[in-house]
């Protein structure tokens, strides 16, 4: 079965995939977990993709930031396509591109707030003023107070550890964010905050968000809502 | 690419993570760099006079036995075989100071000649010079002996020898410290030099003589002087054993113990040993930190980049393990000297096996870092996020 989502009416979407395929081994079972998967997403959209586990939403976000390689289709990701890119090309195109947002944060511990924000800028020929400028920009941004700036992410609260792993999605200014399960890991309250943080960044920086997430409550904050099961999409609504 | 050192944080991140299992890992590498050291010098001790020893040199002594003497009389015989520059003969005294355990490398020697073949490497007032060879009771001695036994010029000193008995009837050869002479040799500022004719002159077999230092003409000629001199003497009643002064001593040392087999076997077992503790501790931290690395790949850090990074995390490991053990070595071993300079006056780390042991160091992170990249290489991007 193919499903086809409505084009989105802007002429250079963020997100276009086009009859992908993904399937993995396991053991002797061949995983169909993407079947001629066809997706757009308007630049400037939030999206939140809703599936069941192992509905293929985590392979969708990786085959989009370029992580993982389609069996077959086109995608292509702010006017490029991705299969065109060797490595090196793909590498350096997502630290321009993509910021990606886990569930678990994947902050380094012995760090600090500010020095694991500053990771994505030491690829950038920039000074380190001009670093701790745009780190010191990207953690108010996302509201963790001055004095957790250099705070290692032991010693934050949940929540507070999802701000600066979103504070390091940002700091390269990328158009599009890739969001798997946000807020899967926070209590409600935290949640709502980092929900609130994802709509601002939409609404106010134009960041074209993708979300993963089981979450319905999480879910309406999105534009559009769309249903993934079994590698295909069940369900297109508007949120 | 922007200049590796900016990703420092990273690096020294990677090795706070589990500083008692950093430190461990910098101790063991320190202790193979320090008996790294130690073993260098050690060699050197051995085998440091083989290379320093003068090129153009030959020693011949009995073909019989080391302990066997010559006639004096070969000397001048040798003197006249063509290709032969200089002779100097020379009689191993087996003397010590007050008690047997004051070892004096003690020589009675053929002043003039013995002098003219050490110009360059001796640095003796003229004053000393003019007074030693005038003086045939006179003894010249290093530097570090005469530091060593608080000896001043013009002193008597009660040499006691193993071997020569002395007129007198005891074993006890008085001299008179005419000279005091430095040489960068470490070997030479060991020694006590006394005239021949004063060692002659009191032994009951004179005229014979332990070994014969000869220099030849020209370097190309070493072995066909050698052949020469052990032809002519084939059929008398002392036949010779001719040979390079590099060969006399490097067989001599390896006669008693093969120093250098023993250091390369024990070094190989050691270093082969702290790869595979350096290698694993490497591996098992990135094991460990996949996830991490997963991230970093999400933020456009490139594989060839990665490993850069725990090249840079082995380096650090490494030299730090190993400049402090090569530090430690040299630290022991100058104590050791102080204590042993008698029995071996060469032992030093050298700045030559300094720079092995960094070479070392490099090529041991770059071997320890093998199996980590070989991990990142497999490591798929997004299983590693999925894996949590």
């Amino acid at each position: 079965m193919t499903a086809i989502l409505p084009e989105s009416t802007t002429p250079t979407p963020a997100v276009d995939l086009e009859a992908v395929s993904k399937s993995y081994r396991r053991g002797d079972e061949i995983v169909h977990v993407l079947d001629h998967f066809s997706f757009t997403v308007a630049s400037g959209d939030f999206i939140a993709l809703m599936a069941p586990s192992g509905s293929g939403k985590s392979t969708l976000l990786n085959l989009i930031g370029g992580l993982d390689h389609p069996d077959q289709g086109r995608i292509r990701v702010a006017g490029t396509e991705l299969a065109g890119l060797r490595e090196s090309a793909l590498t350096r195109w997502r630290s321009r591109n993509i910021g990606f947002i886990f569930q678990l944060y994947y902050l380094i511990p012995v760090l600090s707030a500010a020095r694991n924000v500053e990771l994505p800028l030491l690829l950038q020929p920039l000074s380190r003023a001009e670093r701790a400028k745009r780190v010191e920009a990207a953690l108010t941004l996302t509201g963790l107070p001055n004095e957790r700036h250099h705070f290692r992410p032991p010693e934050l609260s949940g929540g507070q550890q999802q701000r600066v792993a979103i504070a390091r999605a940002i700091v390269t200014d990328p158009p599009l964010l890739l969001c798997d399960e946000p807020t899967g890991d926070l209590d409600r309250a935290a949640g709502n905050e980092i929900l609130e943080l994802l709509k601002t960044l939409n609404e106010r920086l134009h960041k074209t968000i993708l979300m993963v997430t089981h979450d319905p409550h999480a879910a309406e904050l999105a534009h559009r809502v769309v249903h993934l099961e079994k590698g295909l999409v069940g369900e297109l609504r508007a949120a | 690419m922007p200049t590796l050192f900016r990703f420092y944080p990273l690096v020294f991140a990677a090795l706070r993570r589990h500083r008692v299992r950093t430190l461990l890992t910098i101790a063991s590498v320190m202790m193979a760099f320090l008996l790294f050291g130690l073993l260098m010098a050690l060699s050197h001790a051995f085998y440091g006079g083989v290379k320093t020893a003068n090129r153009r040199t030959l020693i011949t002594m009995s073909s019989m036995s080391f302990i066997e003497s010559l006639p004096r009389a070969d000397a001048a015989e040798i003197a006249s075989i063509p290709g032969v520059a200089k002779v100097a003969y020379e009689v191993w005294i087996g003397a010590y100071y007050q008690h047997q355990s004051q070892i004096l490398f003690a020589l009675a020697v053929s002043p003039k000649r013995w002098l003219a073949q050490r110009t360059r490497q001796l640095s003796l007032p003229t004053t000393e010079r003019t007074a030693w060879l005038g003086d045939r009771r006179g003894a010249l001695v290093g530097s570090s002996v005469a530091r060593r036994y608080h000896w001043k010029i013009g002193e008597i000193i009660p040499i006691r020898s193993n071997i020569w008995v002395h007129p007198n009837g005891t074993n006890t050869w008085p001299v008179k410290l005419d000279g005091i002479f430095h040489s960068k040799s470490r070997t030479l500022e060991q020694v006590v030099i006394l005239h021949y004719r004063y060692w002659n002159g009191g032994v009951n077999k004179p005229n014979v003589i332990g070994m014969l230092r000869i220099e030849v003409h020209h370097l190309s000629e070493l072995t066909a002087v050698a052949h020469r001199i052990d032809t002519r003497f084939a059929n008398s009643p002392y036949p010779t054993r001719t040979s390079s002064a590099r060969t006399f001593m490097k067989n001599f040392i390896d006669q008693t113990v093969d120093i250098g087999l023993i250091v390369q076997d024990i070094l190989i077992a050691v270093f082969f040993t702290m790869l595979l503790v350096t290698a694993n501790t490497l591996a098992r931290s990135v094991r460990e930190r996949s996830s991490e690395i997963a991230i970093l790949r999400t933020q456009g850090y490139s594989r060839r980049l990665i490993f850069a990074l725990i090249l840079a995390e082995a380096l650090v490991v490494v030299l730090t393990g190993g400049i402090l053990g090569t530090l430690l070595a040299a630290l022991l071993v100058e104590g050791l000297h102080t204590f042993l300079a008698e029995f071996l006056p060469t032992l030093r780390l050298t700045t030559g096996a300094e720079l092995k042991g960094l070479g070392l160091m490099i090529l041991f992170a770059c071997a320890s870092a093998l199996l980590p990249v070989y991990q990142i290489q497999r490591l798929k991007t997004a299983d590693a996020l999925r894996g949590g």
